[in-house]
């Protein structure tokens, strides 16, 4: 499975790329008010108002570094409320895609109830990679304030 | 979002100019053994992406916020293929699905009792005998006038072509290549070009700054077959 690495703080993280959309440069966004800290903004996609969700500010709580390789990873979030919206996850040294076997992922066995999105695990040359589920990145309440179920 | 200083930035070791393919001296790293060239090397390529560990600035940012804002521009994939050649002066285009092969010139064996009629001889193509036939005949097409030879530098090709069961070939004072194009790209001939007897295209095609005609190769290979009966 080829997956799309990135990375967040120091720590090594991938999504399968058969998820991602669109791997976008850093552009400007539009402040959100009222939505919680890591929903940094909102953009103009194609037309589509897309939101932005700093995944360093998610698990770090330190806002991802302004450089080049800090990457919007487009990719098709699915809704609780059924149907897929386009989500923008900002990342760090979004520069490298990986083949890593599906069954290398093995379960860490832990969970934290505040971080369901991370569980998998696998080690590679470069260290601990960890897998990010992307259905559990956004929790259901914050998604009802960001895709009203009528826009849907 | 936090920013990051150049000074940030840690220096590069250039080790390909050192001690790699690059370096003045004859190359020493013992990784060449492992990886051939340098730019096989994870070091390099690791330097490489270090290359975009620059902050972004608000130009870009700007650029890309207009880029991504553009609606998505359908492409028109509903294309034609044509191959664009010259017979003489005047640039023609053929459906490239009927085209076999572009060789170099070949030399022509003539055939007896062919004076004045299509036929020019016989080629080998690939260790089999074709039918060499001038189009230009077949379109009433003059040798050409200007001078081409100083301009660039030019190779007269052979065509091969074939629909059905019927294949020939043709020679052509120059192959530019394949060509594609829009269905609107094609527009109607003139009037005037397309009532004469001459005329065997379906179309014009604005390339460049010519106006190129566009064969009918059904009607291509039909004149060509009936030429020779």
């Amino acid at each position: 499975m080829l997956m799309l690495l990135f990375q967040l703080g120091n720590s090594r993280y991938a999504v399968p790329a058969r998820e991602v959309v669109e791997i976008a440069s850093m552009v400007e966004l539009e402040p959100l008010p009222g939505t919680p800290d890591y929903i940094t903004g909102l953009f103009n996609y194609r037309g589509q108002h897309v939101p932005v969700l700093d995944l360093c500010l998610l698990i770090n709580k330190q806002a991802c570094c302004n450089l080049i390789t800090t990457r919007m990873i487009l990719v098709d979030f699915p809704l609780v409320t059924g149907g897929t919206r386009t989500l923008g996850l900002l990342a760090e040294r979004v520069t490298e895609t990986m083949i890593i076997d599906e069954q290398d992922f093995t379960d860490t066995g832990i969970r934290i109830p505040d971080a369901p999105f991370i569980g998998r695990a696998t080690h590679s040359e470069q260290g601990l990679v960890q897998q990010l589920s992307i259905t559990e990145l956004v929790p259901a309440d914050v998604q009802s304030h960001l895709y009203p179920v009528e826009a849907v | 979002m936090t920013t990051r200083n150049d000074n940030d930035a840690p220096q590069l070791d250039d080790c390909w100019n050192r001690i790699g393919v690059w370096s003045k001296d004859q190359a020493s790293c013992p990784e060449l053994e492992q990886v051939i060239h340098c730019r096989n090397c994870s070091l390099y390529s690791a330097a490489g992406r270090q290359v975009l560990d620059r902050p972004t600035s608000a130009d870009y940012r700007r650029e890309w916020t207009e880029r991504f804002a553009e609606p998505r521009t359908k492409e028109n994939c509903d294309t034609q293929s044509t191959l664009l050649f010259r017979l003489g002066d005047e640039w023609l285009a053929l459906q490239s699905s009927c085209i076999d092969e572009i060789t170099p010139l070949r030399s022509i064996h003539s055939l007896p009792h062919t004076e004045g009629t299509l036929v020019k001889g016989l080629v080998n193509i690939r260790g089999e005998l074709k039918l060499c036939v001038s189009l230009g005949a077949l379109l009433q097409l003059d040798k050409a006038h200007e001078d081409y030879i100083d301009d660039r530098e030019i190779h007269e090709r052979m065509i091969s072509i074939s629909l059905d069961d019927q294949s020939f070939v043709f020679p052509a004072s120059e192959v530019h290549g394949i060509h594609h194009h829009g269905e609107d790209a094609l527009q109607a001939s003139p009037v005037t070009v397309s009532r004469s007897k001459s005329s065997f295209t379906t179309g014009v095609l604005k390339w460049r700054d010519r106006h190129i005609g566009v064969l009918d190769t059904e009607l291509i290979f039909y004149a060509l077959a009936k030429g020779l009966q």
